[in-house]
């Protein structure tokens, strides 16, 4: 039908690591420290292994379908009704993600900079990207990632290394922070941190070969997971416990602080740059994939046509939440505690009844 | 209605017609484009006159020249033995009597006792008429008659080998191939009986000679620069690249004008779909007239609507040279001083000739100058408005008062003004090249004192922002690239409007469609920002910054070239004392 | 592909039209006024008086700008309102310029206000993104806007300057905190650390015949006439230059100011805290009674804090590394080498164990607020944060104990290697 895309390790893996720390410039480092307290790094650590165990498990299953995403494989498991059942559910999970990060992005923005614009007009810049991405194509979208996620990653370990001043190793005390009860049983289900490592198993056709596969996901849970590591860190070293949970948007609070002599002072708006980079790669790749997914779901000849009305859905739905508040409500509480049913058992699930299905008839 | 025909084409979907885009393989057997087995079987012969010529070009320094191959190789002879048959034909194809700068020389032959009538044919003004008169006229009217020992029957042959002594003198079996030829600097000679006509090349072009390169200059580095004729241009090429596999494939372009055209490329390195697809491309051009590569760049690039050229023209041999040893190919052609190399991607377009023979330190610090340049260039005046629109808290305090105070008595919103000094500098910058040339100084001062001074001091805008405009015009100016340098400057305005709409948050939306734009384009069948996205192995040593001379050990590894790599891992091997001087000798070729 | 292409135009096209219409954020900078000081004091009328001083374009080259009316190069407004954004409108009624908050060099609370607590204002400046974390806080002791219209910078062209560096000077004197409202925020809601806030106040003193010593504290520190830093702000004996003051600080308990510090007890809280940088002490010289050695002090490495809780108490041990160098000694005892070395070394060490230890203790027993920060290093003997939070420590701060060390070093002894006593015509007689 059409020719298909491949691209390396590189772009898949920026395109992961993107996906998975662009939450980063949100709220990760916050949800950290509501979560662990003090001991928001450990806590990082910790859902960082559980993610890693748990693509290691995925990882194993996924051997004999290489090539093949989570529809395939969920055709073969439970046929048509199981690759539309989890097309949908990808599609809602893909476009929760979507709808909420435009409008956290765009509110951000308006608190930052553009403060008298509506929100409308913020949003319409990210539907532009949006459009335009998913126009140009998974193959455009990869290479842009290819070095635009350098920049990011560099200008954010700027931002880091510019307030290493204020960084107070006591603030990381005392060392267990709310405790090991909230931090290694409750704060598991945080693991849905790497949500977006479900976007792998949708990108493996691109991948072809298995071991690209599985160095791909290591790499990308490797790294995004050194980024949140570093981000939490420096937050919660940076700001001491209780006050850092009053502040609505972590990095750019630590951005704030970089004053260098006289002259360099009070570049959060540099800080801009990456920030709304990082968010539009983010919002691009999910949309391209809301699209990719449901045309594999229903097997449609071409995507393109969807894109204009898929995006007019996504920027009307992310207008309903009526306030900032109570989009972090949903998307804290609901949905990063449950993402990772989605993220990791679906998947788990998935692969097991295949082998199940293939077993049999072979029997 | 038109427009409602065009309404209901935007909104309704079609069904896309299936293009296969061309990209470029690594293995470029299986490529099935490459039809013209004809060409195949030529190139073998071709191979050899190009060999036997680069002995002649080492034993002595004649002119260099290449055998004009018949491209047109389907015509039918159409010669005839009559020689008024052929004058009637020739005079009737040149408008002759309307034509006159086409002179037609009758003349008799004797061999053997018989008198042959012929003429020759030729244009006055584009032949030497020296070589004319003593290598063909003299021995085919006065030595003709000497005894020469040999029992040829065929006079063609005869003549061929035993009465011209010109060196290059070719057979012709229809009238267009003389021609051609004759458009070309060429004589042809017509003998009564003989159903084939002779050629002999016997140009001389008025033109310029061999001048030092005018825009892309260089300190260190050869100080020569192609000029407007074919045979010139691919002889500096053919002067500097010392290569057997070197091939120069002839093609003509128009249907009209019939210009010549050479393509260049090394046969062993440069990837066979790769030519296959030039060569494609350049047959396929339908065009009456051709007169500049700038007119051919339009008819060969892959996207007409990037702002970035996708194609390298360049006036100088050397560059050319270094990029047909990475396996590219260049397209000369008649006419035209700058010759185009294809494919570039966005790193070549930033680099100068110069990059290669400076020591890698200072090529680098270049280097890393010219992506600021780039930067400001695009970016600058937008990054001035951002941050006096929206981002005053950046400002350091004391700047902002300057600014401040500087804009007070100024009428104009920012954007007007940044928009105002921008245009006036492009008016500048088009009017020095457009004024003659005597009175092109006083321009400086004009542009200088009304813009810089006098602008300033009717408070029509404020001196930050011709600061800001003037290291822009700079930045602008360091993009070796002239094409590119356009670019940017188109671009720039994008960015100021983005930047004027919604500060930084605009830009980097910028950047990013720039970016997809940028990606998404292919040169040639190799993606345009490659090696940096998509990432190719090994890339890296020539991609941003580059590394030591002895260091780059591969050739650009989206060239997809036949031999991967350049030199061995040890390319200066008097590092090493142990090393066998043979010994690594085969590691030399394994791509 | 190129139906594609169109239709992405097209949609780009609808979408940028409406946005040409409106830029709707931009702001030139020259229709804006840049507040560069900010005082807050209690309003007669109202809950606050605030007083802004607004940059004026700065002068030129053509001499104007500058403020040639009342050379100053910034204007005054004062107005009386509920809260600082509403101030700001009240201002602006009159302000020709939109006011912006973001380049705020300085802002000054007078001490009445702050001793009512400040957190409802800092709240407010945490919420509002104009504000720079990194601006210092003033406690003036007596009204802001006195404070502010003290300020006449005549070292510098233009005012931003001064409030930048003059508040940097602890670098060099170590009279006044390092304070950062970044840091103020943060330790106010800390509950292991308490804010400080510079101490400034307008000289009282108009000429030299008013100059007196009643309101320095230098009786409190033990000695017969006042140091550079026994004084309070506004008490300095000095004329010329701004009428502004700072020195010393203000202790806070939480967003509520508890007390004063005198310079002296600065520099030994700077210590504490370890933003100490370097400054010019005067020592009483240990061999010659009435004479002083001067040298110059920095801190050779961060002070060490070693915390411990015992039988709930904290005891704190604090170990200090200082080296110095001889800046003049008085008496021309040759205290560049040998013993006298170590004599002047031990002196100097126990004389700062002294002061630090009544530095110490008036902390803990005048104000009991931990300015210093010791909680921060206490946290690391707890697991977990609900223990720490059940600790208390602000309010165990009061029975804290302290041992303190000090090393000390000479290191080098300026530009004279050996001091020599001068000769006078009696004394040269005598050494011939």
């Amino acid at each position: 039908m059409k020719k298909k895309t491949v691209f390396g390790n590189w772009e898949a893996g920026a395109i992961i690591s993107n996906l998975i720390c662009a939450k980063v410039f949100l709220d990760s480092p916050r949800l950290a420290v509501e979560t662990a307290g003090t001991a928001a790094w450990i806590f990082t650590i910790y859902i960082a292994i559980l993610a890693i165990i748990g693509f290691t498990v995925i990882q194993r299953l996924y051997k004999p379908y290489e090539g093949k995403d989570l529809l395939d494989i969920a055709e073969l498991a439970a046929g048509n009704i199981g690759r539309v059942f989890v097309g949908l559910v990808i599609i809602l999970c893909l476009g929760w993600s979507t709808t909420a990060y435009m409008r956290l992005f765009s509110e951000n923005m308006k608190l930052i900079s553009l403060t008298t614009s509506p929100l409308s007009f913020v949003e319409l810049f990210y539907m532009v990207c949006l459009v335009v991405g998913a126009y140009l194509g998974m193959e455009a979208l990869s290479r842009l990632h290819a070095f635009a996620v350098i920049i990011i990653a560099a200008g954010f370990l700027l931002i880091m290394l510019g307030v290493v001043n204020y960084i107070d190793l006591g603030n990381l005390l005392p060392i267990l922070g709310n405790g090991a009860e909230k931090i290694f049983i409750k704060g598991a289900s945080k693991v849905s941190a790497f949500f977006e490592i479900l976007v792998l198993f949708l990108l493996a056709p691109f991948l072809k070969k298995y071991q690209n596969f599985r160095a791909t996901g290591y790499w990308s849970l490797g790294l995004s997971a050194v980024f949140l590591l570093i981000s939490s860190f420096v937050f919660s070293s940076v700001f001491p416990y209780p006050s850092s949970l009053e502040r609505t948007i972590p990095i750019f609070h630590i951005a704030r602080l970089i004053k260098l002599g006289r002259f360099f002072q009070r570049v959060e708006s540099l800080f801009l740059f990456i920030w709304a980079a990082s968010s539009l790669l983010y919002i691009s790749v999910t949309f391209y994939f809301i699209l990719f997914t449901f045309q594999k779901t229903f097997q449609l000849d071409y995507y393109k046509p969807l894109i204009i009305p898929f995006a007019i859905i996504i920027m009307s739905v992310s207008f309903i939440p009526s306030d900032f508040t109570e989009i972090i409500g949903y998307e804290v509480n609901l949905f990063r505690n449950w993402a990772w049913i989605v993220a990791f058992v679906m998947p788990v699930l998935l692969l097991i009844l295949a082998r199940l299905r293939k077993k049999k008839p072979a029997r | 209605m038109d427009i409602k025909k065009r309404i209901k084409n935007l909104l309704f979907f079609h069904e896309p017609q299936m293009e296969k885009p061309f990209i470029l393989k690594e293995d470029s057997s299986s490529d099935g484009r490459d039809n013209s087995d004809i060409e195949k079987n030529k190139e073998g012969s071709r191979k050899k006159k190009n060999e036997d010529l680069l002995l002649l070009k080492k034993l002595e320094k004649i002119k260099l020249t290449d055998k004009k191959e018949g491209s047109d190789k389907e015509e039918k002879p159409d010669i005839s033995k009559q020689l008024s048959e052929n004058k009637r034909v020739i005079e009737e194809r040149f408008s002759i009597p309307l034509n006159g700068d086409l002179i037609i020389r009758k003349f008799d032959i004797t061999v053997k006792d018989s008198v042959i009538a012929a003429f020759l044919i030729f244009f006055d003004g584009l032949v030497d008429t020296k070589v004319i008169n003593d290598d063909i006229l003299q021995p085919l009217m006065l030595l003709s008659n000497l005894d020469i020992k040999s029992d040829g029957e065929n006079i063609l042959n005869y003549i061929r080998s035993h009465i011209l002594p010109h060196n290059q003198l070719k057979e012709a079996r229809t009238h267009q191939e003389v021609i051609d030829e004759v458009y070309f600097g060429g004589c042809g000679l017509y003998i009564d009986g003989l159903d084939t006509a002779f050629t002999a090349d016997v140009k001389e072009f008025p033109g310029r000679s061999v001048e030092r390169p005018n825009n892309e200059l260089v300190i260190r580095g050869p100080q020569e620069g192609f000029t407007e004729s074919l045979r010139s241009n691919t002889g500096l090429i053919r002067k500097r690249l010392m290569d057997q596999k070197l091939i120069t494939e002839n093609i003509i372009i128009g249907r009209r004008s019939r210009t010549p055209c050479s393509i260049m490329y090394v046969k062993d390195i440069a990837n066979d779909s790769l030519v296959a697809e030039v060569r494609r491309r350049l047959k396929s051009i339908e065009v009456d007239h051709i007169m500049d590569t700038g007119e051919l760049e339009q008819f060969i690039e892959d996207d007409p609507s990037l702002p970035t050229p996708q194609v390298m023209a360049t006036e100088r041999p050397d560059r050319v040279c270094s990029m047909l040893t990475e396996g590219r190919v260049a397209i000369v052609m008649h006419g035209s001083p700058f010759v185009l190399v294809v494919p570039v991607t966005s790193n070549d377009i930033m680099y100068s000739a110069e990059d290669q023979y400076l020591r890698f330190p200072y090529s680098n610090l270049l280097r890393i100058i010219r992506i600021l340049a780039l930067l400001m260039s695009l970016l600058l005046p937008a990054i001035f408005l951002a941050i006096t629109n929206y981002h005053h808290e950046m400002i350091p305090t004391d700047l902002l008062l300057a600014i401040l105070s500087a804009r007070e008595k100024v009428p104009f919103p920012s954007v007007v003004e940044v928009f105002l000094m921008e245009i006036s500098f492009e008016l500048i910058r088009e009017a020095g090249i457009r004024i003659p040339g005597p009175i092109g100084p006083t321009l400086g001062i004009i542009g200088a004192l009304i813009l810089g001074q006098a602008a300033v001091e009717a408070n029509i805008v404020s001196p930050i922002l011709i600061i800001v405009v003037a290291v822009t015009g700079l930045g602008s100016f360091a993009i070796p690239n002239f094409s590119a340098g356009f670019a940017f400057r188109i671009l720039r305005f994008g960015f100021i409007i983005l930047s004027a709409i919604s500060g930084f948050l605009g830009i980097t939306v910028g950047l990013v469609l720039m970016g997809l734009w940028m990606v998404n384009a292919k040169s040639f069948g190799v993606p345009f920002v490659s090696p940096v996205a998509p990432r190719t192995s090994g890339g890296f040593s020539d991609a941003v910054l580059k590394s030591p001379v002895w260091k780059q050990e591969k050739r650009p590894d989206y060239m997809n070239a036949k031999k991967g790599r350049k030199q061995p891992h040890i390319s200066r091997r008097w590092i090493n004392r142990d090393v066998d001087s043979n010994k690594s000798d085969s590691e030399d070729n394994n791509g | 592909m190129a139906r594609g292409k169109l239709l992405v135009i097209f949609l780009m096209l609808a979408i940028i039209c409406p946005v040409m219409t409106s830029c709707f954020d931009a702001k030139e900078v020259d229709d804006m006024g840049f507040v560069i000081a900010l005082g807050l004091d209690k309003g007669k009328t109202n809950a606050l008086r605030m007083t802004l001083q607004i940059a004026k374009p700065m002068a030129g080259d053509n001499g104007g700008g500058g403020g040639k009316d009342d050379g100053l190069p910034y204007a005054q407004f004062s107005v009386e309102a509920p809260s600082i954004y509403s101030g700001l409108n009240m201002i602006n009624t009159s302000a020709s310029k939109q006011i912006s908050l973001t380049h705020i060099k300085v802002v000054v609370f007078s001490s009445e206000l702050a001793r009512e607590g400040l957190g409802p204002y800092l709240h407010a400046m945490v919420r509002g993104r104009e504000f720079r974390p990194n601006m210092p806080i003033v406690v003036a002791r007596n009204t802001a806007e006195e404070y502010l219209e003290s300020v006449d910078p005549k070292l510098v062209v233009n005012a931003t300057k001064y409030y930048e560096l003059v508040y940097q000077s602890y670098k060099y004197t170590g009279l006044i905190p390092k304070v950062e409202f970044h840091d103020f925020y943060l330790s106010s809601e800390s509950l292991c650390k308490n804010p400080v806030a510079i101490l400034g106040n307008t000289a009282k003193f108009q000429s030299v015949d008013e100059f007196d010593l009643k309101d320095s504290t230098y009786l409190e520190h033990g000695r017969s006439s006042p140091f550079e830093g026994d004084f309070y702000a506004g008490d300095i004996p000095a004329l010329g230059g701004s009428r502004s003051e700072n020195i010393g600080l203000a202790v806070f308990d939480g967003d509520r100011m508890v007390g004063e510090l005198d310079g002296t007890n600065t520099t030994f809280h700077l210590l504490c805290t370890g933003d100490f940088v370097h400054s010019y002490w005067n020592v009483p010289d240990p061999l010659s009674e009435g004479h002083y050695v001067l040298l110059d002090i920095k801190q050779s490495r961060k002070p060490r804090h070693h915390v411990e809780i015992v039988e709930g108490k904290p005891v704190i041990h604090l170990t200090f590394n200082l080296e110095g160098d001889l800046l003049s000694v008085q008496s021309t005892i040759d205290y560049e080498a040998g013993d006298n070395s170590m004599i002047l070394e031990s002196a100097v060490e126990s004389y700062i164990i002294d002061q630090l230890l009544q530095y110490l203790d008036k902390t803990v027993n005048e104000f009991q607020s931990d300015i210093c920060g010791f909680g921060t290093h206490a946290r690391g003997l707890f697991t977990t944060w609900a223990e720490w939070e059940a600790y208390q420590w602000k309010s165990k701060y009061k029975d804290a104990t302290f041992t303190v060390d000090v090393n000390f070093k000479v290191r080098r002894p300026g530009l004279i290697l050996r001091s020599k006593s001068s000769v006078t015509s009696e004394s040269g007689s005598d050494t011939q």
